[in-house]
């Protein structure tokens, strides 16, 4: 069936013709000299042209695996576990009040920060001092994180602070001219510019990890069923690329396809049609029974998507030898630690988690509610950090958080306000940690030289330096960094050797 | 270059010699006793074809009527007339059924506690399964993914009312309602009040864009201009009336605009506020009424826009922007553009350049001279000669027979999730309240494709998206316009989406039961709202007639006769084969009959 029995060229475009961006999804033979119009237009010569990287789409799982059949071999043989490296996201949904997650320890800035926050302010005798790194300067950590501290001061962990989304290098003196991200201060807004980097849009159809695994797919293929980029609980913007979209798990791992072999009639008689419908994933095979091509797409992803879920499960089967919080995130972490120890059976040397934890948006009770919940997420990141250790991979994976936005600092009677510029963690065997990065104001009173009023903070540090350290230290190179992270070169002179930030590289 | 053209004109001969061959399969073969049985069935085919496109589901009532109507007054007048009498009926308001549901629950829309959001999800699944007016409802479904807001905006999930007494989460579904009661307006209408609605202005930012003071570096928000011209009206390439992309003398596509046309649209959508505010500058929320316009903040410039044409300013902004659009609309492309996405989702993915030709022609003139008339470009859509070609039926003898084939590839398209669950709601679903209303929840879980809820503006998918696999190796016909053959729907389709899609069906049907999680109660209780299936029906035929009727009857009644070999047989063995209670072997047929190529491939 189709046009090769007749000898032709095996030559095809997709070429969204009536879209923002067309993708070439192979490079036809005969293409270069004989298509007319398109012939020298790469792909991402597309995508700039075209007007950004914001303009890529998602697309279904099916066009990561087949192409990936194509290179399965190189797959196997490149020596899963050899090179391996993993990102994990926290993202930490509602907007964490992260200027009581690090906080100035030095009692003059102490006493700054605590008339801003007044009623908010921890009391310094309850911080936790690390050394920043940055001249012996101190900082102070919540004292509800005291394993994170231990973290830091080992070595293992690193704070960026007062990072968020930035469209250009922002200040008092340009801020009301330059371009600043959409929707600031709104939670939609600043959790997606968090997932894009592309701030300046709200029609991004992409996120930076997933352009980020479609740059990396052809160096590591990786499993032609299961993405390399696995979220625990919900499709992300983060993690969707142009053809990598995210393989979404929860807790207890992949969902299979329900009812598929149970002994009951109405299973039976269901299982049976349904293996009647989808034998194979071959398409020699399933060339046979669907002439349409829509149909036999269809057949091919069904069955990939039942095999898949069974293979995952298969693969990640068995138990962790830390023990993980009773937690949402401790539930989330310990998937993620079976799916890193099962990297080896699913064919994976790269992989890119997102996990999860809400209920940080504060307007009220924010003292005592941050004193209930940070514990569990020590006690989570710990945990997880300790089996990454046990599995002997520590150095192999790196951990950051995000959140949609920092608080305001001033109190509104008990709880605080959207703001933006915030600090993150960052841990793993990698990081160069006992380290603070970026700039943590010297002066947080209100008024002070980032404030846009009530302690709101502009951003000293783009998220997008988060990110690309992130990414070249998981193998993008650094001319390549552009085409994930459109803004990078805003706030970073690329090609002049140095680290973005230097948590990592 | 010129090799191109004879490999593609080579294979087009080819595939015009040996297409129907090679890419025709033979479906279900139904025996009759006689001809009027014969008539009744190829009726029964044709309507549920067309109502499959233009409702969110075929009934077998529905289809009843129409097989009636077609008997008695022919089948082209009885569609004509049907499209008519569904255009005249009343549209039904997705603001006021989500008030009217809020109501019979004995709630305040804008109490805490109750899951307010949800209402508006309820008022648009009771309309997709119970209203009357389901052509128009199904028209501005399709509108509401080629205008897209999307789900996120300041306010849209705000369930407080606003200071003039409207809620403002129903904001979007009064965005909704805007596009219900455009559907038998012309298109330069819906452009205008697109671009005039609150949740279009929050969503791409044309809310309080502001002229700029260029000499300080600062210029208007150029989002709306560039979608407005991108997805909502021209797209990014010349066009023949036929959708096939101009190319210069270089063999290049021609641009349909560059970014000097961009910033000087963006400088044409300046002015616009909230309605009911006093200064250009307050920001006094109002989802519900269209915006106006502060001429102080409105950019007088002339500003050269499409086709060279300069537009001087006007007396106030509110009449330069209506001359804005008026040169937006006049460009070709837009009766090709819109036509092919409109096709997309009402008939098949795959428009050819004959069939998007006709449609365009409709467009660009209704017969009095109108253009973007939408009850013609519709009624054109759903009566083309050739949107029927995907399934050819015909006629033998000895014994009596009607056989069906599906002409497959280009002539198809993949039902849409939400879709497929309407035809299951409407078929077989009933809700187990007193009141009959539909409370059913977004489904975001389940198949991503929520209502109010497309991840961006470029909506669940793109419409020229083609998934890898054998598609990625086929080359068209020449039918096809610029070589290449698009599934968007397959976009949703991962590998989790098509599992949960899949568990979701089957313990619906399994059980008998659909429950929906509404909201948590002061008690942190979860309520729900419960549907019954019923597949008596189906029971009764097994039970009567056997396993193959079943199958046959299944066939008709879900894949609108195009069932394949392969799956009535199956259905068949597996049912007259098992040895378990025959209710529950019943389900087994109709869940993997939901999930088969065959249902979820729409001819």
């Amino acid at each position: 069936m189709g046009h090769a029995h007749f000898g032709l060229p095996a030559f095809f475009l997709t070429l969204l013709l009536f879209d923002r961006v067309p993708i070439m999804r192979f490079q036809p033979k005969h293409s270069s000299s004989s298509v007319p119009g398109f012939a020298n237009f790469s792909r991402r010569d597309f995508v700039k042209w075209a007007g950004g990287c914001g303009a890529m789409s998602s697309t279904s799982i099916l066009s990561q695996l087949l192409s990936l059949q194509l290179t399965q071999t190189a797959a196997a043989d490149s020596g899963a576990g050899e090179d391996y490296k993993a990102i994990v996201c926290l993202f930490l949904f509602g907007g964490i009040d992260s200027f009581n997650v690090l906080t100035p320890y030095d009692q003059s800035e102490y006493d700054n920060y605590a008339s801003v926050r007044s009623n908010l302010a921890l009391d310094r005798g309850t911080l936790l001092e690390i050394d920043s790194g940055q001249e012996s300067r101190p900082l102070g950590v919540h004292p509800a994180l005291p394993q994170l501290k231990s973290l830091y001061d080992s070595g293992a962990a690193a704070f960026v602070a007062n990072v968020g989304a930035l469209v250009r290098p922002t200040d008092q003196s340009n801020y009301e001219s330059v371009q600043k991200p959409l929707g600031l201060f709104s939670h939609s807004d600043l959790q997606q510019h968090w997932q894009t980097s592309i701030p300046q849009s709200r029609s991004a159809a992409t996120g930076w990890a997933g352009r980020m695994a479609d740059l990396l797919l052809s160096t590591y293929p990786g499993n032609p069923n299961i993405s390399m980029n696995m979220s625990l609980g919900r499709l992300n913007l983060f993690q969707t690329g142009s053809d990598v979209v995210p393989y979404v798990i929860n807790s207890n791992g992949a969902t299979p396809v329900s009812g598929l072999g149970n002994n009951n009639p109405s299973d039976r008689v269901y299982t049976r049609i349904m293996n009647e419908l989808y034998p194979s994933a071959a398409d020699s095979e399933l060339g046979g029974l669907y002439s349409d091509l829509l149909q036999r797409t269809v057949a091919i992803n069904k069955r990939v998507s039942i095999d898949a879920a069974l293979e995952f499960n298969d693969a990640t089967s068995g138990d962790s030898s830390t023990t993980f919080p009773d937690s949402g995130l401790g539930d989330q972490l310990k998937m993620v630690s079976r799916a890193i120890a099962g990297r080896n059976t699913l064919g994976q040397n790269r992989q890119i988690f997102f996990v999860s934890a809400g209920g940080w948006d504060h307007h009220d009770e924010v003292t005592n509610n941050m004193a209930n919940m940070l514990p569990g997420i020590d006690a989570a990141l710990k945990a997880f950090y300790d089996e990454t250790v046990a599995l002997g991979v520590a150095d192999c994976v790196t951990t950051f958080t995000a959140s949609d936005f920092a608080r305001t600092l001033s109190s509104n009677g008990n709880g605080s306000d959207h703001a933006w510029g915030g600090n993150m963690i960052v841990i793993g065997g990698a990081v160069n940690g006992a380290t603070t990065y970026g700039t943590y104001p010297l002066d947080l009173s209100l008024n002070n030289d980032l404030d846009l009023g009530r302690g709101r903070l502009i951003p000293t540090t783009s998220v997008d330096l988060l990110n690309a350290e992130l990414a070249l230290w998981f193998g993008v190179s650094e001319s390549q960094l552009v085409d994930i992270l459109p803004n990078v070169h805003y706030f970073n002179r690329l090609g002049t050797g140095g680290a973005p930030l230097g948590f990592l590289v | 270059m010129r090799c191109f053209q004879i490999q593609v004109a080579a294979a087009g001969m080819l595939a015009v010699a040996f297409g129907f061959l090679s890419h025709s399969a033979t479906a279900g073969t139904f025996e009759v006793s006689s001809r009027t049985e014969m008539t009744d069935l190829m009726l029964r085919i044709r309507a549920t074809q067309f109502l499959q496109r233009a409702t969110f589901g075929p009934r077998e009532s529905d289809i009843d009527d129409l097989v009636a109507r077609m008997k008695s007054g022919g089948i082209r007048r009885a569609l004509s007339e049907w499209v008519d009498e569904q255009f005249a009926l009343p549209a039904s308001s997705h603001v006021q059924m989500a008030k009217d549901i809020v109501t019979a629950d004995g709630f305040e829309v804008t109490q805490s506690g109750i899951g307010a959001l949800r209402y508006r999800d309820h008022a648009w699944w009771h309309i997709a399964c119970t209203a009357d007016d389901q052509l128009r409802q199904r028209v501005a479904w399709a509108l509401s993914q080629i205008c897209v807001v999307g789900r996120t905006g300041a306010n849209f999930s705000n369930v407080n009312l606003d200071r003039y007494g409207q809620p403002h989460h129903l904001g979007v579904a009064n965005y909704y309602d805007m596009l219900v009661n455009n559907a038998d307006q012309t298109y330069r209408k819906i452009l205008e009040d697109v671009t005039f609605h609150p949740c279009m202005g929050v969503f791409l930012s044309h809310l309080r864009n502001n002229k700029g003071d260029p000499a300080n570096g600062i210029f208007p928000d150029e989002n709306y201009a560039r979608e407005i011209m991108q997805l909502f009206s021209i797209g990014l390439y010349e066009l023949r009336s036929d959708g096939v992309i101009k190319t210069d003398a270089a063999g290049e596509p021609i641009p349909t605009y560059d970014n000097e046309t961009i910033k000087a649209f963006a400088r044409l959508f300046t002015g616009f506020n909230y309605n009911r505010t006093t200064r250009w500058n307050q920001n006094r929320a109002n989802l519900h009424e269209p915006m106006i316009i502060y001429d102080e903040i409105h950019d007088f410039g002339p500003k050269t826009l499409l086709n060279g044409q300069t537009l001087q300013a006007d007396a106030d902004g509110k009449t330069d922007i209506q001359n804005g659009l008026d040169n937006l609309y006049s460009h070709p492309n837009v009766a090709p553009f819109i036509s092919r996405l409109l096709i997309q989702r009402l008939v098949r993915s795959n428009p050819s350049r004959y069939y998007l030709a006709r449609v365009s022609r409709v467009f660009n003139n209704n017969g009095q001279g109108v253009k973007g008339d939408m009850k013609a470009v519709v009624k054109a859509i759903l009566t083309d000669r050739e949107c029927w070609d995907s399934i050819r039926v015909r006629r033998l003898r000895n014994p009596l027979r009607v056989q069906v084939r599906t002409t497959g590839t280009e002539r198809v398209k993949l039902i849409e999730p939400v879709l497929a669950y309407a035809h299951l709601l409407r078929n077989y679903e009933t809700p187990r309240s007193a009141d009959g209303y539909y409370r059913v929840s977004n489904m975001e879980y389940h198949w991503v494709q929520a209502v109010y809820k497309s991840p961006s503006v470029f909506n669940f998918y793109l419409p020229s998206f083609q998934p890898a696999g054998p598609l990625a190796t086929y080359t068209p016909s020449r039918r096809i316009p610029n070589g290449a053959i698009a599934a968007p729907e397959f976009q949703l389709q991962t590998a989790v989406v098509a599992n949960r899609t899949a568990n979701r069906f089957r313990s619906e049907i399994r059980n008998r039961e659909s429950n929906h999680w509404l909201y948590r109660d002061a008690n942190n209780d979860v309520q729900r709202s419960y549907f019954d299936l019923d597949f008596s029906q189906e029971e009764t035929i097994a039970e009567n007639e056997g396993a193959a009727a079943l199958a046959e009857h299944l066939d008709l009644k879900l894949c609108g006769g195009t069932m394949s070999e392969t799956l009535r047989s199956a259905i068949t063995n597996a049912v007259s084969e098992d040895p378990g209670a025959l209710e529950n072997r019943v389900t087994g047929a109709i869940m993997a009959t939901y999930l088969s190529p065959d249902f979820m491939i729409v001819e």
